[in-house]
């Protein structure tokens, strides 16, 4: 059966941080035309802290790596960004406390704690435009691929699917959260920046959770 | 005692609040700053672990409270509280009041003693005092929708929904729906449980108008396919926001007032009164020929594509220009116009009629579309029932396409009296309504010296321009009136007030009469001057009307509007007839012909530029004539042969030195030599003349006079080039009059020029058909008015009564002081009113 290894979640985390780095023009971009402009770079600042702790994730096990990157983004995103992925972490962290390595089952259950966690934290629920809307179809199409007894490459390849979906469901949305909901009616007809920085978190962990590095 | 924590993206502004704090409340409170992030914190933005931290320096078993400002802020603060709960079991409160006067109402009751409910209660209470003073209470946000009341699924993949929408899922909404089901490969069917109506598939407009969801119905999506967890998502958002709907009863939210220059302007004079219509309500008429098999049904439905590609090309290119200033209700109204145009149902009806009912394609789509908009029309809700203009207009824009080019178009029923609307009226449009009833042209943009505005004046049809403010009224009003020459708009006006306007109108006509019966004279000032009035033309109807009105000869032949009907470039043979066939009604008068003046904003089709940042500054007149050099030679060669049965001056557009008149003659003998060995007619020499419509050609006057045998003052182009000011452009009107003292003086030295050479200097922009510029044009020395055909009665009327010695001697006095534009309409006022000699 196919488990997720500790050094998988670190490949998927270095990964991520890596297309941070590289998209970071492009995610600020999308918040400078309906937030502060500041999404790409928030994003960099904490990813690259947690990159230079690569190290100290080594070894780890998965409960206890995925704490020191969700502390360490909390420390240093500085937007709601670092509190939102920071909270996801720090959920994902809670059930994963020990282990080192996660069925596909685990994994899901890793994912809905948490979207649970970013949804009690930033209160938005879908359709308000933010990373809720890609995340929360993501989510869903893992959890049902995998009950459907689906492969693990399988399931993933359907949440980086719904989350494109989401993605782009956000494009004609008016935001109810944030810093975009003060722009009202302007919103619309603009990609949501949080939904697109979590597109790329499924699509680095189809890259790298899956064996097809 | 309470601590207090302050929270702020800024570590600057948290610092600052703590001083205020400690200044003016005490220095004893407990408090801690925390937000900015980066090595020194001097980057905006919040840290969960630098908030913990603050609470924990202030931590206290009375209690701490935290405020903050906004955003991440907040949740930061949360994810603080919740780190802090592993380390600390005192109380704690974030609060969401004003962070300055909430801390400082908070500081004043910690300072006090008071516990941390208290404290917390003034801090929430901090704007109170500044909003009483201020007398600025909030408005009420409305009501949001309840976690209940989102749609939860009914079962699997069925949601059930109460629709809230004021107007129900009325053309908005259910635009939005359709484009955001559009991505998705699940199918989505739809049925109105309330009504019993459906289910349809959300693809069609047209099947979701015909669900007839009203407010309070209760409506059913099926969703199912792959990505059915998506779709689903992309529903809950959209119910979530009322499906776009953004307040739920747009209908109430007064329309933004579209920013133009507000007031209506004049255009051609003339009072015209009639009922409004509007451009798209004018349909060509429906052929009836049927189509007899499959074959011939299917070239009509390719006809049919054709034109509702074109109809989307042309929407899409409209609403990109316009959607920076339109209101987001008619942005949205015409996002779901273009939607009626893809409707993949209406397209399937037609398709239907045309195969088995033999219907052709014009016919299959009108009745489609009448019967859509009379279906809007049956029911109950006012709203929706005018959204059938909506099915109309696309009705009518497709018809259009459809049309055959020699086809006119034709008013409907009630057009005999009628004033089209427009958005501005075009040389084609022109041409169109030339042979109906229109009274007048009511244009909701364009500009005073505009194309538009040109051919209004010469088919003297009364015009106004800049009405795109008062669009809606227009659009329901009964009766529109207007007054061309003073640009006053009434809609609807009074009984009486309309007694007063047809007076005006008859008296106007009476008078115009009166002028036409003398026109055929000379026009000669009352101090024995011969002023030349002759008129501008583009066509054989110009001419025409030209001879009707009384010019004296032919000013201004514009070469090229006879062009426009070419799709490609003309040959000599074509150039020579179209030209002969235009000036023929002129016989051997006078004609000065322009060669042909394209670029700027008068594009050809097969005579394109490479794209142009400022066209008007670009290729254009005779340098586009010289970079077409094949071309150039066949036009040239052209006009010689054209002077063989006309007396013809030739006038060369956009001069900028004499170097191009030197060019252009070395060009034309070397034609003149080519034409005689290929032994064909033609006159050689002809008089050549420079336009003076640059600020260079106007300056090096002296030069080009001493190359070519007349002058023109092209006063609309040197006017929008001397004041930097872009004609047509609607926010610049202000700049578009050729009186300013800048342009009547960068044309004094050349007039004099001309004078001292003894070759004639006339004008033929539009500003000698205006009465008031008239004595001032007189007076500076012009003896050599081109204008509008139809000015050329009125013009030669007022030459008449005019004294130009003793205006030119005031005019002498004065020209030093005059500053703007309206210091010269001033002068020509004061000459009236002190004058009675001069100007009566």
């Amino acid at each position: 059966m196919t488990t997720i290894t500790a050094d998988q979640i670190i490949a998927w985390i270095e990964r991520y941080s890596i297309r941070i780095a590289e998209q970071k023009e492009f995610l600020t971009k999308l918040d400078s035309d309906i937030g502060d402009a500041d999404h790409g770079a928030n994003m960099n600042r904490g990813f690259q802290a947690v990159l230079a702790k690569k190290a100290e994730l080594q070894g780890k096990d998965i409960g206890a790596l995925l704490k020191i990157v969700a502390m360490t983004l909390i420390s240093t995103v500085g937007g709601a960004a670092g509190a939102l992925y920071g909270t996801f972490f720090l959920q994902a962290s809670n059930v994963t406390a020990g282990k080192t390595e996660l069925t596909p089952e685990e994994f899901v259950l890793v994912l809905e704690k948490g979207l649970a966690g970013i949804v009690l934290r930033g209160k938005a629920a879908i359709g308000d435009k933010t990373m809720v809307d890609a995340l929360h179809p993501a989510v869903k199409a893992c959890r049902r691929a995998i009950a459907a007894n689906e492969s693990l490459d399988q399931a993933l390849a359907e949440a980086v699917a719904a989350a494109e979906a989401g993605l782009q469901s956000t494009i004609p949305l008016m935001a109810r959260r944030g810093r975009a909901s003060y722009l009202g009616e302007r919103s619309v007809n603009h990609q949501d920046p949080g939904a697109t920085s979590t597109f790329f978190l499924f699509e680095c962990a189809a890259e790298t959770l899956t064996g097809k590095q | 005692m309470v601590g207090l924590v302050l929270v702020s993206h800024s570590r600057r502004l948290a610092e600052a609040t703590v001083d205020l704090i400690k200044r003016t409340v005490g220095p004893d409170i407990s408090i801690a700053a925390a937000g900015g992030v980066g090595d020194d914190r001097s980057e905006l933005g919040t840290d969960a672990l630098d908030i913990q931290e603050a609470i924990l320096k202030v931590r206290s078993p009375d209690g701490v409270l935290v405020l903050m400002d906004m955003g991440s802020a907040i949740l930061s603060a949360e994810t603080a509280k919740d780190l802090v709960s592993f380390e600390m079991t005192d109380p704690l409160v974030l609060c969401s009041a004003p962070l300055v006067e909430g801390s400082i109402a908070a500081a004043v009751q910690i300072q006090i003693g008071s516990g941390l409910n208290e404290v917390t209660a003034a801090a929430q209470q901090g704007l109170t005092p500044k909003q009483e003073q201020l007398d600025d209470t909030a408005p009420q946000p409305e009501p949001a929708r309840t976690d209940e009341e989102m749609l939860v699924p009914a079962k699997g993949t069925e949601l059930a929904v109460t629709i809230r929408n004021e107007h129900g899922l009325h053309l908005r909404p259910a635009a939005n729906l359709i484009r955001a089901l559009a991505p998705f490969k699940a199918t989505v069917q739809i049925e109105n449980l309330s009504a019993k109506r459906g289910p349809i598939a959300a693809k069609s407009l047209v099947d979701l108008a015909r669900l007839q969801v009203r407010q309070g119905d209760q409506i059913r999506f099926s969703i199912a396919g792959p990505d059915q967890e998506s779709a689903i998502c992309a529903i809950n958002g959209l119910v979530h926001t009322n499906f776009g709907d953004n307040a739920a009863s747009a209908a109430k939210v007064p329309p933004r007032v579209v920013p133009t220059t507000d007031e209506p302007f004049p255009v051609s004079a003339g009072i015209a009164i009639g009922q409004p219509i509007f451009l798209e309500q004018l349909e060509p008429p429906i052929p009836s020929y049927a189509v007899p098999d499959e074959p011939a049904a299917k070239i009509e439905l390719e006809k049919l594509h054709g034109a509702i590609n074109r109809a989307e090309k042309a929407f899409t290119s409209r609403f990109e220009r316009l959607r920076t200033t339109l209101d987001p209700e008619t942005v949205s109204i015409l996002e779901a116009q273009r939607l009626i145009l893809e409707d993949e149902t209406i397209i399937a009806d037609v398709g239907e009629r045309v195969h088995h009912q033999h219907e052709n394609a014009a016919q299959a789509w009108h009745t489609i579309l009448t019967g859509l908009a009379e279906e809007q029309e049956s029911v109950s809700d006012e709203y929706l029932r005018a959204r059938a203009a909506d099915f109309r207009e696309i009705r009518s824009i497709v018809l259009n396409e459809l049309r055959e080019q020699t086809e006119k178009m034709v008013l409907p029923d009630n057009g005999a009296n009628a004033l089209l609307v427009c958005e501005e009226l075009t040389p084609s449009l022109a041409d169109t309504i030339g042979s109906t009833a229109i009274q007048g042209v009511l244009q909701l943009h364009g500009g005073p010296t505009s194309h538009g505005a040109i051919l209004a004046r010469a088919l003297r049809l009364p015009s106004i321009g800049g009405a795109a403010s008062a669009v809606d009224q227009i659009r329901r009003a009964t009766y529109v009136a207007f007054d061309g020459e003073k640009g006053t708009l009434w809609i609807d006006p009074s009984p009486e007030l309309r007694a007063t306007i047809e007076a005006a109108q008859a008296a106007s006509r009476s008078a115009f009469e009166a002028a036409l019966s003398q026109s055929r004279e000379p026009a000669k000032t009352k101090d024995g001057l011969l002023i030349n009035i002759a008129a501008n033309a583009g066509s054989r109807e110009d001419v025409t009307s030209a001879l009707r009105y009384g010019a004296d000869s032919i000013g201004l032949f514009r070469s090229e509007f006879l062009f426009q009907k070419f799709d490609q470039l003309p040959s000599e043979e074509k150039q020579l007839s179209t030209y002969q066939d235009a000036l023929a009604p002129f016989g051997s008068r006078l004609v000065t012909l322009r060669l042909l003046d394209i670029g700027g904003d008068k594009p050809l089709p097969f005579l394109t530029v490479p794209h142009e940042a400022n066209p008007f500054l670009g290729v254009r007149g005779i340098r586009l004539l010289f970079q077409n050099p094949g071309f150039c030679r066949s036009h040239l060669r052209a006009v010689l042969r054209l002077a063989v049965d006309h007396e013809i001056r030739i006038l060369v557009p956009m001069v900028t030195d004499h170097s191009e008149l030197v060019q252009l003659r070395k060009l034309f003998e070397e034609l003149h030599q080519e034409l005689v060995s290929e032994k064909l007619p033609h006159k050689w020499p002809a008089p050549i003349g420079a336009m003076i419509e640059t600020p260079s050609a106007a300056i090096l006057a002296g030069q080009i006079a001493a190359e070519c045998d007349f002058l023109s003052f092209g006063t609309n182009d040197l006017t929008q080039y001397v004041l930097c000011a872009e004609r047509g452009n609607p926010a610049l009107n202000l700049y578009a009059d050729a009186l300013h003292p800048a342009v009547l003086r960068i044309c004094q030295p050349a007039i004099e020029a001309a004078q001292n050479r003894n070759i004639s200097v006339s004008v033929c922009g539009e500003i000698g058909s205006d009465p008031e510029a008239v004595p001032i044009l007189l007076g500076l020395g012009l003896r050599d008015l081109s204008v509008t055909a139809a000015a050329v009665p009125n013009i030669k009327a007022l030459v008449r009564e005019l004294d130009v010695s003793r205006i030119a001697t005031r005019l002498a006095e004065k020209f030093d002081t005059f500053g703007t534009a309206t210091d010269v309409r001033e002068f020509g006022k004061e000459v009236v009113s002190k004058d009675p000699v001069g100007i009566k």
